[in-house]
């Protein structure tokens, strides 16, 4: 992708990756690298940030004889990722509106 | 390089955060190699970068946080100043920016420690000159007994106010780190945003 990646969409992205269920770090770092360039080493502050903040809680459960560590989202990171949604779609309409403005509007 | 040389490299570049801070972060990146399996490892690497990468951000990151917190005490002050000379010396920026911060932070902390000490030597002149006129009043109070008692008077008068002086010392110390922390508070804002 070459439109870059600002601090608060990754960490709307990994708030949404994580809402749908408990993951660890390399898991969750999968998953961005699908939609996104950030490099690896970009994850561990961005998770470190958001527990900071409250929006994360970890747990440690064994696997095959050594621990992992999950991510859980609390409360106040599911009413922070709801408002990164509202955010986003506000964010992606301005844009489309700029870069595909008089292409779709029929009225216009 | 592999996973444990990239491990090794790693602790030795964080190994100057508080413990915990380092603790955790060299548990995420154990975890994150073994959950990538050594046959991902050479990937793992080439994404994560170099250690020295990998420690910036988490050094820089672990900095600015500790510098929106309100500071509690002069001592945490100084620990905030530490760390921003340790981003500084870990950020990929160009060496003379780095250096010219170094020597910001040095000249700083310096006069600093001049005007400290500075107060600290008015203040010993102060107490040393009330303890000899309190001893002289009592050594002359059956002799001269009108001197002895303007000795004494006076004596204690300055030893009143060194300890007073020794607060105010304190003050302005505390005051000058807040100055120098709310400094570089600014010129990193810039850089974060």
């Amino acid at each position: 992708m070459i439109y870059q990646l600002g601090s608060t969409l990754t960490d709307a992205i990994v708030l949404a990756i994580i809402s749908r269920g408990d993951a660890y770090g390399y898991s969750i770092s999968q998953q961005v690298k699908k939609v996104a360039d950030i490099k690896e080493s970009t994850l561990y502050p961005v998770l470190r940030r958001l527990q900071q903040k409250g929006y994360l809680e970890t747990y440690d459960q064994p696997y095959q004889g050594r621990n992992r560590k999950y991510y859980v989202i609390t409360e106040a990171g599911k009413q922070q990722y709801q408002f990164y949604m509202e955010e986003w779609k506000k964010y992606r309409m301005e844009v489309e509106e700029i870069m595909m403005g008089g292409m779709e509007n029929e009225q216009g | 390089m592999n996973r444990d040389e990239f491990l090794r490299e790693l602790s030795r570049e964080l190994r100057r955060l508080p413990r915990d801070e380092y603790e955790k972060a060299m548990d995420y990146y154990v975890e994150f190699f073994n959950d990538a399996g050594p046959e991902n490892e050479k990937t793992v690497i080439a994404d994560l970068g170099t250690p020295k990468e990998v420690a910036a951000q988490i050094i820089m990151d672990a900095a600015v946080e500790r510098m929106h917190e309100p500071p509690k005490s002069a001592r945490r002050g100084l620990g905030t100043i530490w760390m921003v000379i340790l981003g500084v010396c870990a950020a990929p920026i160009a060496l003379p920016f780095a250096f010219v911060i170094l020597m910001l932070v040095g000249m700083l902390l310096l006069s600093a420690g001049m005007v400290v000490l500075g107060l600290l030597i008015a203040e010993a002149g102060l107490f040393a000159g009330g303890v000899i006129g309190v001893v002289c009043g009592i050594i002359l109070l059956f002799s001269q007994p009108a001197s002895a008692l303007t000795g004494l008077g006076l004596g204690l008068a300055f030893i009143g106010l060194s300890i007073l002086g020794a607060f105010l010392v304190c003050k302005v110390f505390k005051g000058m780190i807040k100055a120098i922390r709310a400094l570089f508070q600014r010129i990193f804002r810039r850089k974060k945003a």
